[in-house]
């Protein structure tokens, strides 16, 4: 039996005076555009077909569960993860530790994290890269769950909230916090704000690398200890890896998709076949360096079991990746979640073996 | 419409021991309904007649140029009812008689002359190649899902509509760009559509044909419906699916009522889709001139039919 039939589209091209409102969402209180189709994207010629649907259509969870997906809270660990080993370090270490200026400064990273996600979902939906390609971003925007105008207040606000969380680690170092900081804004808009940004030349790593990496680990240990030695830089290069070794196993997940939308990641510029020898090259080098870490930092042989789980996630990741026949594989959907796994591990087993280190060294 | 015949004695040698035979084959069984596409989208642009046999020539040589191939790849016995080319004759003569017609697509559309027309052809052959070649790549795959079907089936399905659609108004040498991608778009929804519904076939939806069933799922391949009532089973219920040899128990595994309603909700998605290409629709109408608004009336009618496989 034909359902009936009840879709609405309009199609508006930029140079129309409602294409902005319609892309942004402001342009009814009771209605969503949906993109459905974008044409010459990124182009004086844009043109965008929109599905209108009525709010209460689009199966919109509570409040709290559109936050949640649009956060990206399960991505909070690539965050979380290095700042909570510099604490650990910088006890083991036995540097003097201001515990408030460590909580307001994880609380500011935390506002920021969420910041830059939503910022990146706004710039993707605007600039076309979630139209183009539905597997990117947390498409809340493209499902209707909240209009790319809210995304953008919201990335304001959390920004503004973590600028006043910041504000005791700005008081206490002041140009080394401005420094980081505007260090870590220009990575943040260089990403994805600036036109396509660095992902779009498949450079998209490279702010990943350093933002959640030894951008991040150096600019929290000056934040809580007023100190950086090499191994803060270290363990931020490691998390780093570890960081950006996840996007790029969720850009394989996608490759097909981002490779014929011609969004450029690094990855699908690399291809399947060599993405693969890529990314194991990369586990191969995490792992030499994690072993040369550990060999210094260890006091006791039995120190470095911490890391087996770690080294079964690698190995996990290894045998997928060596099984999975195609782009399309399904073997290569949840690939990426076992990269969060492993960068979990990583962070859990850094934490445990600097603890270890303390209490031996006690 | 008129009908034109797709091919005569002439096109191929008669030195070739059962090449003709083969093809004779292979094209009486057909129902050409690609090349009927073109002399329905042909017909408003007012185009001479042999261009509109030359067009429809090219898209059966292609369309039947994979299915030779195809039907090697997956050693299917069976082609339109009859025994497939590879069994019948032999895989080398398969495989050679699909190779020949690709390349006298090639010196056909050379000889007519229009060099955008032999690129758009090139391009979409390497599509419809890349499409069977990750369509392989998921046999036995019984994770796939929707959104994967649905780029393998953009490159192999959708990319032989999209040039029936182009085609006459790039041998008209109209090559506006704005124009070609809305036909563009026109033709993706419509061989997304087709598949749709030919995958709804093997699970004997509206089968008025009363085509075999289960073929696919038979073959280890989740086709695009499959991969939807499949998405949200547990893992016992996958296995359970992959092994059912008949509809009863296809149904004992998902049940009755819960395939019901993903048939439903399947529908409601592909009505989607056809509303979309009204929409499109109606953007070409103001592309047109006045001489060419009946292909508007024409292309209105096809989705309908196309998916619900009943006027």
């Amino acid at each position: 039996m034909k359902p009936g039939i009840g879709n609405r589209f309009i199609t508006l091209s930029r140079t129309d005076e409602r294409f902005a409102a319609y892309l942004d969402g402001t342009f009814s209180e009771v209605e969503r555009a949906l993109p459905v189709d974008s044409f010459h994207v990124g182009t004086p010629d844009e043109k965008v077909t929109f599905r209108i649907v009525g709010t209460n259509e689009t199966q919109t969870p509570s409040r709290a569960g559109v936050w949640w997906r649009s956060l990206r809270p399960l991505l909070l660990p690539l965050t979380l993860g290095p700042v909570t080993t510099i604490l650990v370090y910088a006890l083991a270490m036995g540097w003097a530790v201001d515990w408030w200026l460590g909580l307001s400064s994880l609380l500011a990273v935390c506002c920021w994290h969420g910041t830059a996600f939503l910022l990146n979902d706004y710039s993707d939906h605007l600039t076309g890269v979630d139209r183009l390609s539905r597997f990117g971003g947390s498409q809340v925007i493209q499902l209707g769950w909240a209009t790319a105008h809210q995304v953008k207040l919201w990335a304001f606000w959390l920004f503004a909230l973590g600028l006043v969380l910041g504000i005791p680690a700005l008081l206490a170092r002041t140009w080394t916090m401005l420094f980081i900081g505007a260090t870590a804004t220009l990575l943040v808009l260089t990403f994805s704000y600036a036109g396509r940004g660095l992902k779009s030349w498949g450079l998209g790593n490279l702010p990943v690398f350093l933002g959640m990496g030894p951008l991040l680990t150096a600019g929290f240990s000056l934040a809580v200890a007023g100190r950086v030695n090499s191994s803060v830089l270290i363990v931020g290069s490691l998390f780093g890896i570890g960081a950006s070794l996840c996007i790029q196993l969720r850009n394989m997940e996608n490759l097909l998709a981002h490779a014929q939308a011609k969004t450029g990641t690094l990855v699908s510029r690399l291809g399947f076949d060599r993405s693969k020898w890529f990314v194991t090259a990369q586990l191969l080098i995490f792992v030499v360096i994690l072993a040369l870490f550990v060999g210094w930092q260890a006091n006791r042989p039995l120190q470095v079991l911490v890391f087996l789980p770690l080294l079964g996630s690698v190995y996990r990741i290894f045998r997928r990746l060596r099984e999975v026949r195609s782009p399309l594989s399904s073997e290569l959907i949840g690939l990426w979640q076992e990269g969060l796994t492993f960068h979990l591990l990583m962070g859990l087993g850094l934490n445990l073996l600097l603890f270890l280190v303390w209490q031996a060294g006690r | 419409m008129k009908d034109y015949k797709i091919f005569s004695e002439g096109d191929f040698p008669a030195y070739l021991p059962k090449l003709n035979a083969l093809y004779d084959d292979l094209f009486s069984a057909g129902k050409g309904f690609r090349s009927k596409l073109i002399g329905m989208v042909s017909g408003p642009l007012a185009l001479p007649d042999e261009v509109v046999r030359l067009l429809g020539q090219t898209i059966e040589f292609i369309h039947n140029a994979s299915l030779l191939h195809d039907d090697l790849i997956d050693r299917s016995p069976l082609r339109r009812n009859k025994t497939a080319a590879w069994l019948k004759y032999t895989p080398e003569y398969a495989v050679l008689a699909g190779d020949y017609l690709l390349a006298r697509v090639m010196v056909n559309l050379s000889r007519f002359g229009n060099l955008r027309l032999i690129q758009y052809t090139a391009e979409i052959i390497s599509d419809l190649l890349e499409g069977e070649w990750m369509q392989d790549t998921l046999v036995h795959d019984w994770n796939v899902q929707l959104g994967q079907l649905d780029q393998v089936h953009n490159l192999k399905t959708a990319s032989l509509f999209k040039w029936c659609i182009r085609a006459p108004f790039i041998a008209k040498e109209n090559y506006d760009p704005h124009l070609h991608e809305i036909l563009e778009k026109l033709g993706e929804l419509l061989g997304l559509l087709f598949q749709r519904s030919d995958d709804l076939l093997d699970f004997n939806i509206r089968n008025y044909e009363k085509k075999e069933v289960l073929g696919d799922l038979k073959s280890g391949y989740l086709n695009s419906f499959g991969a939807y009532l499949a998405h949200d089973l547990s893992t016992d219920q996958r296995e359970a699916l992959k092994k059912a040899d008949d509809l009863d128990e296809v149904m004992r595994v998902v049940g009755a009522e819960a395939f019901q309603r993903k048939l439903d909700s399947f529908d409601r998605m592909n009505q989607q889709v056809i509303d979309l290409y009204a929409h499109h629709l109606q953007s070409l109408k103001a592309m047109l001139a006045p001489s060419q608004q009946e292909l508007i009336q024409r292309m209105e009618s096809l989705p309908g039919p196309l998916y619900w496989r009943k006027v």
